[in-house]
């Protein structure tokens, strides 16, 4: 009897914990939302990426999704985007100066987060990328980082169990070439935008800066917006900082262009997420934020190619330096960085 | 009498048909006779020499500078081909972008189809690959990035690339890499191959062949800028060095003989 009465108790139990959870389920169903594509933030302009021999699908965009994360397409099946590209750093890397390759190789320049990137223009510290479309070309085949060939990759992703059917889900046809694996990346890369921090709230008149935020976007405004400028925070453009005495060991936009008067220039980074991916600069050799506005404040090196607007040192009082910080925590965001979308399937 | 009404009745049917298309053609004013636009096909054969020796990868050569280079790769693009007529007239090839391969001799053989028949006394083509597919991100087919014909890490095509060994190089190499589709670097060549007295006959069930000749001795040898392997054994990107190589390889192409 004892037992029995046990039983119909637990019985009970079941059943109203499995009416619970029905019904929870019942209320948590919404109707489904359907892909909507790159959705421009209204305070940003026009992206320069317009998808228009790759428009963007759910498929593709998931299937972009799954290679950005997938060690397949490096050489040894070690590396992925993803090692170096961590979304809890704005997909910059792990707080390293420069990345690691296959077989523990390192290469000269750090790592730099992925985000708005379909509004960019050019990619690389040096610029020399020229189309979203081509970018992963580069850390894919570079034998000192994911050292494979793209012949290679569509090999490996040819024999594989299931790409296949993703290509085919995503651009109708199971051939898997190069074109349809960049075009996959590109679709997701171009998706991940940041436009939710507490600055763009602030601009959307959702909530306002403190007095001591304000103050720093005052002296931003004033000091950096001409090259970092808003709502992007770069204006794309390339300059030297005059951060190095000496260039030698990497002479950045003149490589490409092999003009002199590019000698020591590199591609203004964006300031978003900026409190996530250091350490910072091309060669990531500044450690912290308060030693980049330090060096900004009273560190640039002059010599014949600084850039004019970095002509006069700042000389910022302490007030001023710890505003500046106060500011630029506001880039920070986590409705990016807390994106399921983008993260590891 | 049951065959008799049959016939009877197709006969009928057949003039009121025949009737009908009668009073509609009388009807309708004569649409203007366009006419019939008919397509036939051809190769574009590169035969490819050192000086007058066959060209062949793997095999020692010896430029007239005296220096000896054996080649392992031998790859470039061809890319807009378009075919004239004695009255001016242009064809253009759509999607015009062809690999040669020097591995791969069926890719030294251009097979060019719907062409429109008649009868043309000139072609022309370019050594590379125009700037705006340079910029226009992932292509397919022989432009895809994945025959190594593309910079990684400064967008742009690999008009040319030549690579081998030579005892007249320090490194015992030499790589030649030849692109640069901008400003004063610009390592595009177009040439304008007239016919002379031959005429290439487009027809219908016709493959004429016209013959190219590819001399790769002038990339060296061009009288005007001669290449010596020892001062300038590795060309990687462009610039100076580039646009100068691309000319010369690009000196070496003539037009030889059609068999129609």
């Amino acid at each position: 009897m004892t037992t029995l009465r046990y039983f119909s108790g637990l019985l009970a139990i079941i059943i109203v914990f499995t009416s619970c959870v029905k019904s929870t389920e019942n209320e948590e169903i919404k109707p489904p939302v359907p892909f909507q594509g790159l959705v421009v933030p209204p305070h940003f302009p026009q992206p320069h990426y317009n998808f228009q021999n790759n428009p963007v699908t759910e498929k593709g965009f998931e299937l972009g999704r799954s290679l950005f994360y997938d060690p397949i397409l490096s050489l040894d099946n070690t590396i992925s985007c993803g090692s170096c590209h961590a979304q809890v750093h704005a997909f910059a890397d792990h707080g390293t100066t420069v990345s690691t390759g296959i077989g523990g190789q390192v290469g000269k320049r750090n790592s730099p987060p992925i985000q708005n990137m379909a509004w960019y223009t050019s990619f690389m510290w040096d610029g020399g990328i020229n189309h979203i479309e081509v970018m992963p070309f580069a850390p894919i085949t570079s034998t000192l980082e994911m050292g494979e060939t793209m012949s290679g990759v569509e090999t490996k992703l040819q024999t594989h169990p299931t790409y296949q059917t993703r290509f085919k889900e995503a651009f109708g046809t199971e051939e898997i070439s190069s074109q349809k694996i960049l075009f996959a990346l590109a679709q997701f890369m171009s998706m991940m935008v940041s436009a939710d921090s507490k600055y763009d709230k602030v601009l959307k008149g959702e909530t306002s800066f403190t007095d001591r935020e304000l103050m720093g976007y005052q002296i931003f405004q004033q000091k950096c917006a001409s090259c970092h400028a808003e709502p992007l925070f770069t204006d794309f453009s390339f300059r030297n900082n005059g951060m190095m005495e000496d260039y030698s060991q990497d002479e950045g936009r003149s490589h490409i262009t092999l003009e002199p008067s590019d000698f020591g220039k590199f591609k203004v980074p964006t300031l978003r997420n900026i409190t996530l991916t250091h350490p910072y600069m091309h060669n990531g050799s500044i450690r912290n934020l308060t030693e980049v506005i330090d060096m900004y404040s009273s560190g640039v090196h002059q010599h014949f190619n600084t850039d004019p607007l970095l002509a006069e040192p700042f000389n910022f009082s302490d007030e001023q330096k710890e505003a500046l910080l106060y500011f630029l925590y506001t880039l920070e965001d986590y409705t990016f960085i807390g994106n399921h979308e983008f993260s590891e399937p | 009498m049951k065959n008799i009404s049959l016939v009877a009745g197709v006969l009928a049917a057949s003039i009121l048909l025949f009737s009908c298309k009668k009073d509609e053609e009388e009807n309708t004013t004569p649409t203007p006779v366009t006419p019939t636009v008919t397509y036939g096909e051809m190769e574009l054969e590169m035969e490819h020499f050192f000086g007058t020796s066959n060209f062949a990868l793997n095999t020692a050569f010896t430029t007239e500078g005296g220096e000896q280079v054996t080649f392992t790769t031998a790859k470039y693009y061809i890319s807009n081909i378009a075919l004239t007529k004695a009255d001016g007239s242009t064809w253009r090839q759509q999607e015009s972008y062809h690999l040669v391969d020097l591995s791969s001799p069926s890719s030294a053989m251009v097979h060019i189809h719907d062409v429109p028949t008649g009868d043309y006394t000139g072609l022309t083509f370019t050594v590379g690959v125009d700037s705006t597919r340079n910029v226009s991100g992932a292509q397919d087919g022989a432009l895809s990035v994945s025959n190594n014909m593309f910079w990684s890490w400064n967008s742009g095509y690999i008009f040319v690339k030549l690579e081998g060994s030579s005892p007249a190089s320090s490194t015992g190499s030499f790589t030649y890499h030849l692109g640069g589709f901008q400003g004063a670097n610009k390592a595009l060549n177009t040439g304008n191959f007239n016919f002379g007295p031959a005429m290439l006959m487009i027809r219908e069930n016709a493959a004429p062949v016209v013959h190219m000749m590819i001399d790769v001795a002038q990339t060296f040898d061009n009288s005007a800028t001669p290449l010596s392997v020892a001062a300038t054994s590795n060309v990687h990107m462009p610039g100076a060095n580039a646009k100068l190589v691309a000319g010369n390889f690009f000196s070496g192409i003539e037009f030889d003989h059609i068999h129609n």
